[in-house]
């Protein structure tokens, strides 16, 4: 589980939701627990960065956080980490995250190794419903 | 109905193969086991007690045939050839293998249906007034605007991981034949002039903590549905409990916080949400509308068959009576002049409640074709209605219904219950359910019984979670474990808003054994033929007695 920050490691997997590639990437100096998420909403800080740490795989609360989030500074990148998982990404990127963090596992390196099937897991639509706040389009 | 267009199907069959492609990165260790979890269930699939499980939703309660024919392939090719209509408007299958369901989603797709958020903590299948669009009494037709919101939440990505179940139910009356006060939200049309608006209740619900929804909003403009839905659900996501699964609903959190500081809550989301979300506009309404088949090409079809039977030439006959008799209860006005809704009772001795087999759904559908313009309904009571008939056809539907065994006039009367899969399917159930409505069926099955008693809702779950509506049957059961055995609490006194109040039943005093309820209901129902005045329907009389006559009686029912 991804908790704190540092240079992304041997130990950890990112991936950039938005072209739904493997990254090398940093981990966030900020971390914010979802029971302190006002600080992301309401602060005057300026925060350009931070990791937003699930508590468990369903625990939706980070969504509406992440989208929340990006309605009041649009331009802030958010990453995920905690207790996330892989199927997690398209409502991860679509709520607005930019970044995810895994824990490395081999049993999951099919899925890093083949970019195809990474994007597809990503974004399983062509179109949605609903407007995300990963800019994508939707009907409403 | 509304009918799925290319845009629809694309995403249908898009959610199929994502199910198909999760279903196995869980098998290559993507997802372990309560990681793969919520995502089958937003795909509709239970590991209930003897078998997989497939819930599919059926939006609203709308059927076309062609859809009715999918679901009785799906149920002949990949299940045991039956599926259970649900007290949600949906169906289930129950002995799916996990390996087929991909196969069933994709072929679901091509018509238009799916499995999709039919459960998981997320917005379920969204229901209605199974009379909605066609009701006499309607001030607005809500499908278009269930019809919005269903979109709109489909694979909503901020609120697939909500604390708990939510539910969404519309209606466009009055009169509540939608259940609207026992939903998570409900959405109750008060006016159509000068706008659409709707009187909004939130917080109601079954189950452990029975709660009559109280009003939230008391005029919402149709244009501010998706806004306040969103805030709604937002604010119930950010703060309802996660630590305890029977305090996670909506209605725990309305209570603990309170109502005022809720509509708090949600007003300040409300205001947050409008600085970045527009309205509805009438373009996007008329844009839904449009895809709702056209009542005029409906009215026409209808209009156009000529009856094979003349009813003046059979009024001797028996098959009068018995026609006469099956009107009385199966035909109900419609708004339009001149066409009637027929009611089918999925129900009866030999039938678990709501269940129907693939023969009876390819004939429901041949039915549905030739008689009401190839549309069908399925309604909270576990029933199937026949939306467009025409008047000089009903003796012809009579007679075909007859064929599938579908002409038991027993529309509102005690042996068309409620009831839900229980112990015999459900893994979460305490005790069976199925067995008890038979045994009713078995006790009360000829006609003269039926009428004598009268209008009589009867309800029966197998557990807390209440699938079967206990509370609100005017003869409400509830299986419970006592000691690893099964039993039964009797409620009395509820009541699900037709025509009324809606009320939440009450237990009546100490459970009955499996062999004693049968005969507990029995006694109850003799005390109320003793004690009833003139065509005083029985939750009248027990509204004006009390319920303590009524429990002496079922205690007489008591072997110990």
């Amino acid at each position: 589980m991804v908790t704190t920050q540092g240079e992304g490691s041997g130990n950890i997997i990112s991936i950039c939701l938005k072209n739904s590639q493997v990254i090398k990437s940093r981990i966030p100096k900020i971390s914010i627990a979802i029971e302190d998420h006002e600080r992301l909403i309401n602060s005057n800080e300026t925060l350009t960065e931070v990791l937003l740490l699930f508590n468990t795989v369903t625990d939706g609360r980070a969504f509406s956080i992440a989208a929340k989030t990006k309605e009041v500074n649009p331009h802030i990148k958010l990453h995920a980490g905690g207790a996330i998982n892989e199927e997690l990404c398209y409502f991860l990127k679509r709520s607005g995250f930019d970044i995810a963090h895994f824990e490395r596992d081999e049993k999951k390196f099919f899925l890093y190794q083949n970019p195809s099937e990474l994007y597809n897991l990503i974004n399983p639509f062509k179109s949605h419903y609903q407007f995300g706040n990963d800019k994508s389009q939707g009907k409403y | 109905m509304y009918q799925p267009n290319t845009f629809d199907i694309a995403r249908l069959k898009e959610r199929a193969k994502q199910f198909k492609d999760q279903l196995i990165r869980h098998k290559k260790g993507i997802s372990t086991s309560a990681e793969f979890r919520p995502l089958r269930l937003q795909n509709g699939l239970y590991i209930q007690r003897h078998a997989p499980m497939l819930r599919i939703a059926i939006a609203y309660g709308m059927l076309n045939s062609k859809q009715l024919r999918k679901l009785g392939r799906v149920a002949e090719k990949l299940d045991r050839g039956y599926g259970h209509l649900t007290t949600r408007q949906n169906m289930q299958l129950n002995w799916i293998a996990v390996e087929d369901v991909p196969k069933a989603l994709d072929e679901l797709a091509d018509v238009g249906l799916h499995g999709i958020q039919s459960s998981g903590n997320c917005l379920r299948n969204i229901t209605s007034d199974a009379y909605a669009g066609i009701a006499k009494d309607e001030i607005i037709d809500p499908r278009p605007f269930a019809e919005i919101l269903r979109q709109w939440s489909t694979f909503h990505p901020e609120l697939s991981f909500l604390p708990r179940k939510f539910k969404v139910a519309f209606t466009g009356t009055r009169e509540d034949r939608a259940l609207i006060q026992v939903h998570d939200l409900a959405f109750e049309a008060i006016t159509s002039t000068p706008e659409v608006s709707f009187r909004v209740r939130a917080g109601g619900g079954l189950g452990r903590t029975p709660v009559l929804g109280p009003v939230i909003e008391e005029s919402l403009n149709w244009k501010n549905i998706l806004i306040f839905t969103h805030a709604l659900m937002r604010v119930y996501n950010q703060l309802g409990r996660r630590d305890n699964l029977t305090k996670a609903r909506i209605k725990i959190l309305i209570k603990t916080v309170g109502i005022e500081e809720f509509k708090t809550l949600l007003k300040k989301e409300i205001n947050h949400l409008k600085r970045s979300v527009a309205p509805l506009s009438e373009a996007v309404l008329e844009k839904v509308k449009e895809q709702f088949v056209k009542e005029s090409e409906i009215i026409k079809k209808v209009k156009l068959i000529q009856p094979s039977t003349s009813e003046k030439n059979l009024r001797q006959q028996q098959d009068y009576v018995d026609f006469e008799n099956w009107k009385k209860r199966s035909v109900v006005e419609h708004k339009i002049k001149g066409i009637n809704i027929v009611k089918i009772p999925v129900k009866g001795k030999g039938r678990a409640p709501g269940d129907v087999t693939t023969e009876e759904m390819y004939s429901l559908a041949n039915i549905a074709d030739k008689y009401s313009a190839s549309l069908i309904r399925v309604t909270h009571a576990q029933n199937f209605i026949l939306p467009y008939v025409s008047p000089n056809q009903l003796f012809d539907l009579f007679e075909e219904l007859k064929k599938s065994s579908f002409v038991a006039p027993v529309s509102g009367l005690l042996t068309d219950m409620v009831c839900c899969p229980g112990g015999d399917f459900c893994s979460l159930a305490n005790a069976r359910s199925i067995s008890i409505a038979e045994e009713i069926n078995n006790k009360y099955h000829t006609l003269d019984q039926l009428e004598k008693i009268g209008r009589l809702d009867l309800r029966i779950s197998g557990c807390m979670n209440s699938c079967g509506h206990h509370h609100i049957g005017h003869i409400g059961i509830l299986g419970v474990d006592k000691d690893g055995s099964a039993y039964y609490q009797l409620l009395l006194g509820g009541h699900s808003g037709e025509n009324d109040d809606a009320s939440l039943g009450k237990i009546i005093g100490k459970a009955f054994a499996e062999n004693e309820i049968t005969n507990a209901v029995g006694h109850i129902i003799e005390c109320y033929l003793n004690n009833r005045n003139k065509n005083e329907e029985f939750r009248h009389t027990v509204k004006r007695l009390g319920v303590k006559i009524f429990a002496e009686a079922a205690n007489e029912a008591r072997k110990n």
